[in-house]
């Protein structure tokens, strides 16, 4: 069965009711959106003050931790100053200079026949020596070593002899440069 | 009148006001609190974590100094001043090349000392200039005895001739004595601590051993203290 339905309401009361029902729904959606905001300023300040609250916390703990550290500063001063004097004689003590090593190879190298009138050994190593012997071999056998790198330690890169002479006495006199690697 | 015109032109337009009030006000919060709030709040989480950061290292830089015994971090320092002092220490180094030279036989004959060319970063020398007569053979060990002594000196120079006795040579070394004025600056608070490696704790122990046994014969030997005999040339 059929039902029957009349409207008998007015044109304009009904548009007027599509009206405030249409505002009421804006008016809603705005006062959600103005409470959302003013939830999101409210918890935003609580947190910055919460944040104000523990940097005040923290500084005051950095104070105390400067004022102890400032109650130490002599050990401190004592601590940089060691460390300041070991970095420089870490790299020293211990240590042969250049001058010392090429040295103590030419030392080495020497044979018991050959002695030495002068030598001069500068800071860079460079040495020249003026050698004596009677024995013409270990003289050779001198220059050799100091010429071969097995036994000149890889620690000579030049070698020009400057005079060989031999006397009437039969001693042979040698003059030699040596420049280090 | 006034009154109610407004608010028939409110009713009339309503849909449209409320929402713009809305909108105005909303732009209004976000703009003067929330925005600036909001970014005062992240650099604040930069300044927090800077500030946490900066307390946690003094905290760590305090703790660090207090398990530093004072009185052995100056016997330390003393140690290093010994084989690297501060100025210039002439007579400790021509009492340790006395001592040197004479263990290996060697006779002083003169000894200058003039100024240095170390090249060294914050480090400064003077020259020592020894003449010797002595065994060559021993010359070697003498140079190299120098040179690993606990004070700072290496050789620049060395100029050797024979004498008239075949065993003997007349010897010239020249020798750079290190020594570095004190630093200026010993560190702000915020400064990092310099920690003593384990290679800084052995260069302070070779310095031990080989530092106390020489003076302490020195002092035993000849009557000798630390600064040189009497005469230095004898």
């Amino acid at each position: 069965m059929q039902r029957l339905t009349i409207d008998l309401l007015p044109a304009e009361f009904k548009q007027a009711q599509i009206k405030s029902s249409k505002f009421y729904k804006i008016q809603s959606i705005g006062i959600a959106i103005i409470g959302i905001i003013a939830f999101l300023a409210s918890l935003i300040i609580a947190l910055r003050i919460l944040q104000s609250q523990k940097v005040l916390q923290l500084q005051s703990r950095a104070q105390e931790a400067e004022q102890k550290v400032s109650s130490f500063k002599t050990s401190q001063g004592y601590l940089l100053l060691l460390k300041n004097r070991l970095s420089t004689i870490n790299q020293y003590l211990g240590t042969s200079s250049k001058l010392a090593q090429v040295y103590n190879l030419i030392e080495k190298l020497l044979p018991p026949a050959v002695s030495i009138s002068t030598i001069s050994v500068s800071q860079s190593g460079a040495v020249s020596i003026l050698a004596t012997s009677s024995d013409g071999n270990s003289l050779d056998l001198f220059l050799t070593n100091l010429l071969s790198k097995d036994t000149n330690e890889d620690k000579v890169k030049e070698i020009s002899m400057e005079n060989l002479s031999r006397g009437k006495d039969g001693i042979y006199r040698l003059t030699v440069n040596i420049k280090p690697k | 009148m006034k009154k109610e015109e407004i608010l028939k032109f409110y009713l009339n337009y309503r849909v449209f006001i409320f929402p713009v009030v809305t909108a105005i006000s909303s732009i209004i919060l976000i703009f003067l609190v929330i925005y600036p709030q909001a970014l005062k709040l992240l650099s604040n989480q930069k300044a927090q974590a800077e500030i946490s950061k900066r307390s946690n290292f003094l905290e760590a830089k305090a703790q660090a100094l207090q398990n530093y015994d004072r009185e052995d971090l100056n016997n330390k320092v003393n140690l290093s001043l010994t084989s690297y002092p501060a100025d210039k220490d002439f007579a400790n180094v021509i009492g340790l090349l006395q001592n040197l030279t004479a263990q290996l036989g060697f006779k002083i004959i003169s000894l200058s000392i003039g100024g240095g060319s170390a090249k060294i970063v914050n480090a400064k020398s003077y020259g020592v200039k020894l003449d010797l007569v002595g065994p060559l053979k021993s010359s070697p060990l003498l140079i190299n005895n120098i040179e690993q002594s606990p004070r700072l000196i290496k050789a620049s120079g060395i100029e050797t001739s024979a004498g008239g006795d075949p065993n003997l040579a007349n010897i010239t070394i020249n020798l750079e004595v290190l020594y570095s004025p004190p630093i200026n600056s010993y560190g702000s608070i915020d400064s990092p601590l310099p920690e003593l490696s384990n290679k800084d704790q052995e260069i302070l122990a070779t310095l031990q051993s080989s530092i106390s046994p020489v003076s302490q014969t020195q002092q035993a030997t000849q009557g000798a203290s630390i600064r040189g005999k009497a005469n230095p040339f004898q």
